[in-house]
Parts: C-alpha cells; structure tokens; sequence
C-alpha cells in the first residue's frame, strides 16, 4: 500500500519537476535554454535516480553498491579517491532523494539491496535504526567520533551541514540581508522590499530534508509559525531538491531561499554564483548527512571499509574539497569559517541530534497534522483550493 | 614440642573458618548488589517510560469519532536519555492500532485506567521493556478508550546495572580484602603468645625448671599455670632427690666406716673371743644399716608417692588394722595394746599404701621408744581412731591418737624432731630419725596435720588429724 502510494508520489514529482522547468523556461528563456544545456550535454545536475557504475581499477573482487542523496557529480571524486585506495573495489552508486533511499530500502528485494545508505534524511536513517534494519559497525575510525554525530553505531554522521539563508547578492542590498529570523521575518513584512513571489524555500511535502528542517524549525522556535504566514504571504516558491532551489537564486529568479543546506550554496559560491550565505545568528540548524549500512546489505564489509574511509582523515578532507561538505571530525566546537566568509559570527549552532526524537514528526497522524498546518499558512490559497 | 609439620593447626583452622565466612559473606552481597542494581537500573528508566507514554496519550483525542495523535516530541526525545536504545510506541483503540508500531507485543494483561502496566518482551529480536497505559477519552460526540503503550530496549539499563554491579563489586573485594587481611593479622596476632611460649621454652637449658615469666593472654592461663605447677612439682622433686642422695650417702658412711674399722680389727685380733665380740659389733651395725636403708627406701617411696597424688576414698579404720598387723611382730610376747575405733565410718581422700605406712611409723615409733624408764608407771599402748570438728575446708577430720609410756619428748626437741636424720637426744639407738620426718611428709601431702604433745605422768602423744572426706 504504502509502496503503491510512493509509486504515485514518485510519478507525480517527476511532472511537478518537468513542469516547473517549463514553467522556469517559459519565464527566462534564456537562462533555461543553458539550464536544458547544461543538463543535456555537461550533465553538471545529473536527474536524480541516476545509477552510475565506477568501475574498478584492476580486476574487481569487490562490489560496493550506495544509494546516496549527493550529486554523482560531487560524490564521483570521492569514490574515485577510494578506488586508489582499493583499486579491486567496483562501486555502483545511485542518486536518490532522501525519501526514496528509505522507501527503496524497505521494499528492497535480493539483488537490488544496497550495502551503504548514505541520506541527508537524518531522521529517516534514524527510523531505519530504530526498526532493526541497520547493521552495527565498530571500527577505529567510528571510535574516534563525538557521541553526537553517532547512534548506536549504526547510523553515522559524516558530515555536518549548517542550514542557512542564501540570498542573491545583486538583489539584496547588504543592509537589506537578514541576519537572525527576526530581521528575516521583518524583511518579509516590509512591502518595501516587493519580495513576493521571490522567496523560495523546500517543499516539505515532497522533500524529506525539508520537512525534517521545517519540524526542528517548528520544535525549536517560536516564531516558526510567524515565518511561515510570512512565507506564505509572500507567495513562497518551494522546491523539492535543494540544486534547482539554488539555481533560482542564482539566476535571479529568487531574491532568497530560507532553510537551504550550506554545502550547496557554498559549491555554487564557490562554482562563482552570485550568491550569498547568511547562518542565522539566532540559532543554526546543523544538519548531519548520515550514513547506514543496512542488516541486508550484500557486501557489509565493503560499505563497513568504505564508511572508515569517509570517516578518517583523507576521507573528511575529499567530501570537504570535492563536495563542500564540512567535515565532522573538525566540528567539534570549531567555527565554521568556510560558510561565514561574508563575517557572520555563529553562536548558536543546533545541531540535529540522532536519536529517537527524530522519530516524532515521522509518525503518520503526526505527519498529516504537520502538513495540514504549514499548508494553511504557506500555501493558504491552495490549500483552500485543495480542500474537497 | 617445635615439630616443624603439626598435624592441626590452630592458625590454619582459624584462617580458614573466618576465610570462609568473609568470603560467604562477599558473596552475598554480591548477590544482594545485583538484584539491587536490576531493580534500580529497572526503577529509573521505567520512571522516563511512564513518562514518556502519559506524555503521548494526554495527546490523544477523539474529534468527530476520529482519533487523533499529536505525538509529543518530548514523548520520544525523552528516551534518548538512554542513548543506545531504541524506542517504539503504539496508540491504539479497541478497532486496532491508530498510529505507531502496529505489530508490538501485547501485555500479558489489559492495563487498568491510571494504572501504568510494565512488562519485558522480546521486539525485532532484542528483550525490551515496554509500559502501556490505558486512558478513557471522551469527545463530543464520543468517547472510547485508547491504550498508548512505549518500548524500549534494555541497553542502557542493563549498562546501569553492571556499572551499579561493578561499582558494589569493587566496593566488596576491598572489603573483603580488607576483612581476609584482618582475619590473617588478628590470628597472627592471637596466635603470638602461643609462638613466644614455645620460644622460651624451647631456647631453655634443660635444668632451667623457673616458672614461665610474664603475662599470657587468659586463655593460655590456665595451660601456663598447669606447665609452672608441673616444672615446680619436677624442680621440687629434683631438689628432694639431690638432698636424698646426699643424706643417703652421708648416713650410709658412718655405718660403713664403723663397719670396716670392726672388721679390720677382728682381722688383727687373734684371741677368737674377742673376734666374736667384734663379729657382734658388726652385725650389730649391719642390721642397724639395713634398717637405715629400709628407712630410706621408705622415705623416698612416701617422697615419690606424695608427689604422685593419686589419691582415692580409703578406710581409715581398715588401715589401721592393717598396720597394726604389720607392725606387731607375730613372734614374741605381744605389746600390751589398747585399741579404741569410732564406729562411724572414717573415709579420707589419700593414698592407702602411704597412709598405711605412716600408721606404722607412729606404731613403731611407740613400740620402739614408748617403753616406760625404770622406776616409772608403765600401761598399755593406746590407739584410738576418732572423728573431729573439721578444720579448712572438710566438714569434719580424722583423728588418730597413738599415746605411749615412754619418756615423752624434749621441749628443744618438738621442733627438730620432724626434720629427716633428727633425733631425740636421749632416743634409743637404731633408729635412722626418718619415722617421723616419713609421717610428717606423708601426712602433709594428704592436707592434714600431725601434733606431739606430752601427756601427764610421762608418755608422748601423737595426734594425726586428716581431712575426712565426705560420706
């Protein structure tokens, strides 16, 4: 059943998707015609569901099989910098949304079982955990993590990503650029700044990441109610993924995105994107990409090996060059300088802590409850629409 | 007496006996500190389950005969204060689950309302402890019972237990320790006096009889005291036998001497009456050596047998039969005699062979010396055997009286005469002057006293008074 709703949701994503790049081309004609270049001849933003096979070096004795939330295209190097270190290992890797590494998982059957679930939907990865499908993995490598960036040796953060505002810098004068929620949700108020239509955030409803980040939102402060009306009122944009969320931003389409993964915006800054990042200084969501070794897994000891390698050293330093992800072993207290190159000082660092917490917003009734009420404030027009 | 392997061994008994029990001990514990850390481990996460599953279903409600769940994100994160275990939940009505983990185990019983019910099941392979609680929701229209029910596994309390477990264990090897190593220095310690008495003894010279010095713990006295009145009583008999042996050899010599001098002179004699005459002289001396020496043989006998002790019941009055049937000789005119015996049974607690012999003594004594001088009234020997007022301890005494006619006893002479070799200054000849040193000895040994006094009109009374024992 659950599996049949997921086959729907799926179809329906993929024409939501190709519906608003017409929608994105039919306004810009000429920044969507590079936008169909770009994905047609360099394939920079690979669609996901994308399987690409890394063949090994010298004869493969091994196979290793992810599914994986982040872009081929960034993860390649990394998976190339490990074929150096095994040449023998062939690694198959699979660029699925968060949702679907869980949901894929579940209805898994002999031959299509992945051995490393690498997801940024922490809570997901959790659940999956908490239900007995992931297998515990003890190593050196695991043991020099903090407590926090692990559960039950089993779900591993190996990475730590600040949840950030990105703005278009040719759109927003500095003194215009929102610092903490506050001046965000006064940003938003102010008709002066003529915002509406152009704020974009996640869609919770179709991406995961952006519903966990809507929930601690919800958990954590008080004025997420306040923030969504104003989302709301100004016509916010929602995106599933977070590429096509930044590439409105950047192309000026979006003056900004609230709630984004820094990593992306910091690839995109540093790729020369107009973009600018701002970690709300009165509280940063920190995110930890997780990774899974599921009970089923074919070859557990090849995901166990490649996991050491995402985890020591020469791994951090690989997701942190190639993939712009912020290494979890440095992060420990330490200020987050690549992301606060424009002075933002960061105070208040909330990381999202593995566990079972995760596990309340995932609950079915309380999902539906969730939803119902940040459509009402976000969407309040469809919403209305949508209600029979 | 310092065997290097004693079969038994005091310390080894102790040390073994007071090991067992610190170690019977520990283990109780032990098993008193696991139960309790069980418990305790149990009792404060089951506090955060309760919680935990109050916490859900005062979320749950029932709006237009639907249900619904806002679940608590507490409820959840709460439970990460154990940090490796996983949790599950379940709310569900009478028509089944609402929302959570459908396939969780049922309790083994409905939960009563307000009364949360804790159980352990086994979940997804793993022994988890789970709480369901039973509330009754109303709604406008409806109302209808929901059953909220939390699991969790059991790793951080089974963590808190061993570490409860292995703080108590810690905690109980140091005492045990402790307590082995105290028991190890009391018996060391307990056992000392006993090491410093065989010490002493064995470090002594072979003639050094002194008692043992210094205190001893109360327990030892008694043995102290035992082996001090043994070496005392060996000391005593020693010196008793060195005296003997001197007296025997300094009373021995005279006779011989006398005995050689007659001899030498019948050799140069030639006139045969006057051989005969010496020949006499030395048989004369002979016989009077060979009382002497019966008289020593006696003297160390009652030496020796006194300081034996091994005294039982004895009939006085049987006794004094007895003796006087030895003493009076069976040829020859019988000495006039008058016996008087009480007709109450005479018992003391002594030594019927020395007894006896001291009877004899003091009968021979009389019959020896108790001869009136001429000139003087003579009369019949008189012994008599009565029972007396008790003196010391006994109730009552035994009183043997031997009265003679003889010439009684010098003043200067009744302190001497007791001594061993003394005698009267004007006693006849033949004796050794051991009788009543003998008698003395004899009735000494047996706690009694003995009494000379003059009797009127000439004659010497001898009172020998015996502790009698009871009937």
């Amino acid at each position: 059943m659950r599996n049949a709703k997921n086959e729907c949701r799926k179809v329906r994503n993929e024409k939501k998707r190709a519906t608003s790049r017409y929608n994105a081309a039919r306004c810009l004609c000429l920044y969507s015609l590079l936008t169909l270049l770009n994905s047609f001849f360099s394939a920079a933003y690979a669609a996901p569901g994308d399987t690409r096979t890394f063949k090994a070096a010298q004869t493969a004795t091994a196979h290793l099989r992810i599914h994986g939330s982040t872009d081929i295209e960034n993860f390649a190097a990394v998976i190339a910098d490990y074929q150096r270190l095994h040449p023998n290992t062939q690694v198959e890797y699979s660029d699925l949304v968060a949702q679907d590494i869980y949901t894929r998982h579940l209805r898994a059957r002999a031959g299509d079982r992945a051995d490393l679930l690498i997801s940024s939907g922490m809570d997901l990865q959790t659940k999956l955990a908490n239900d007995g499908h992931a297998l515990a993995h003890r190593s050196p490598a695991t043991a020099a993590l903090p407590a926090w960036s692990q559960w039950r040796h089993e779900a591993f953060g190996i990475s730590y990503e600040p949840v950030v505002i990105v703005y278009n810098k040719r759109l927003l004068r500095p003194e215009q650029v929102p610092r903490t929620r506050r001046q965000l949700l006064a940003l938003l108020r102010d008709p002066a700044a003529k915002l509406a239509g152009r704020v974009g955030t996640y869609d919770v409803a179709r991406s995961s990441v952006g519903y966990l980040l809507a929930t601690q939102d919800h958990q954590l402060g008080s004025m997420a109610g306040a923030l969504q009306a104003a989302l709301g009122d100004n016509r916010v944009q929602l995106e599933e993924r977070t590429g096509p969320l930044l590439d409105r931003v950047a192309r000026g389409d979006l003056a900004l995105a609230y709630n984004v993964l820094g990593s992306y915006a910091q690839a995109r800054v540093d790729a020369g994107a107009p973009l600018g990042i701002v970690l709300p200084e009165d509280y940063t969501l920190v995110l930890l990409r997780t990774a899974l070794i599921p009970r089923t897994a074919p070859n557990a000891a090849e995901a166990g090996r490649f996991l050491d390698y995402l985890l020591s050293p020469r791994g951090q330093a690989m997701l942190a060059r190639q993939v712009g992800l912020q290494p979890i072993r440095a992060a420990d207290g330490a200020p987050l300088s690549p992301h606060a190159r424009d002075g933002a000082r960061v105070r208040a660092l909330r990381p999202i802590a593995l566990g079972p917490g995760l596990l309340v917003y995932l609950d079915a009734l309380k999902r539906r409850q969730f939803l119902e009420a940040w459509r009402s404030t976000v969407q309040p027009g469809k919403a209305a629409a949508d209600a029979p | 007496m310092a065997e290097p392997a004693r079969p038994h061994s005091i310390r080894r008994t102790l040390l073994l006996y007071l090991g067992v029990l610190s170690l019977i001990g520990a283990v109780l514990l032990f098993l008193a500190a696991r139960s309790y850390g069980r418990a305790a481990a149990d009792r404060s996460y089951d506090h955060l389950l309760i919680a935990s599953a109050l916490s859900i279903a005062d979320s749950v409600a029932l709006v237009d005969g639907q249900w619904q769940v806002d679940l608590p994100y507490a409820a959840l994160d709460l439970l990460a204060m154990a940090p490796e275990d996983r949790v599950y939940y379940r709310v569900s009505s009478n028509r089944g689950a609402i929302t959570g983990y459908p396939d969780l185990p049922a309790p083994p019983s409905p939960p009563l309302d307000g009364k949360p019910k804790l159980f352990d099941a086994m979940y997804l392979g793993e022994r988890t402890r789970f709480v369901a609680v039973s509330r009754w929701v109303a709604g406008p229209a409806s109302q209808g019972q929901a059953i909220v029910q939390v699991g969790q596994t059991r790793i951080a309390r089974e963590a808190l237990a061993d570490d409860v477990v292995l703080r108590a264990l810690i905690a109980i090897v140091a005492l045990s320790l402790a307590a082995l190593s105290l028991v190890w220095v009391g018996v060391h310690r307990a056992l000392r006096p006993l090491q410093k008495l065989e010490r002493d003894l064995s470090l002594r010279e072979p003639s050094d009889l002194k008692p043992v010095p210094g205190s001893v713990p109360l327990e030892l006295g008694e043995l102290v005291g035992a082996l001090n009145r043994f070496m005392g009583r060996l000391a005593a008999s020693n010196e008793t036998l060195r005296a003997f042996m001197g007296d025997a050899a300094h009373q021995m010599r005279t006779p011989l001497a006398a005995l050689r001098a007659q001899a030498q002179l019948a050799l140069d004699e030639d006139d045969p009456a006057e051989q005969r005459r010496s020949l006499v002289t030395i048989e004369r001396n002979a016989n009077h050596m060979s009382r002497l020496l019966n008289q020593l043989l006696s003297d160390a006998s009652a030496i020796h047998r006194s300081h034996l002790q091994q005294f039982e019941t004895v009939d006085l009055a049987e006794l004094l039969h007895q003796a006087l049937y030895e003493s009076i000789p069976q040829s020859g005119p019988r000495p006039d005699l008058n016996l008087a015996v009480t007709s109450d049974p005479v018992r003391v607690q002594g030594d019927a062979l020395l007894l006896r012999e001291a009877i004899k003594n003091l009968i021979d004594n009389a019959l020896k010396h108790g001869q009136p001088r001429p000139g003087q009234m003579g009369g019949p020997l008189q012994i008599a055997l009565t029972v007396a007022e008790g003196e010391g301890n006994a109730a009552f005494s035994a009183v043997l009286t031997v009265a003679d006619h003889g010439p009684g006893i010098a003043a200067a002479d009744a302190q001497t005469v007791f001594e061993r070799f003394a005698r009267g200054r004007d006693a006849a000849s033949g004796g050794a002057g051991l009788g009543l040193a003998i008698v003395k000895r004899i009735v000494d040994s047996h706690g009694g006293r003995v009494e000379l006094s003059n009797r009127v009109g000439g004659g010497l009374v001898v009172t020998l008074r015996l502790p009698r024992s009871a009937l």
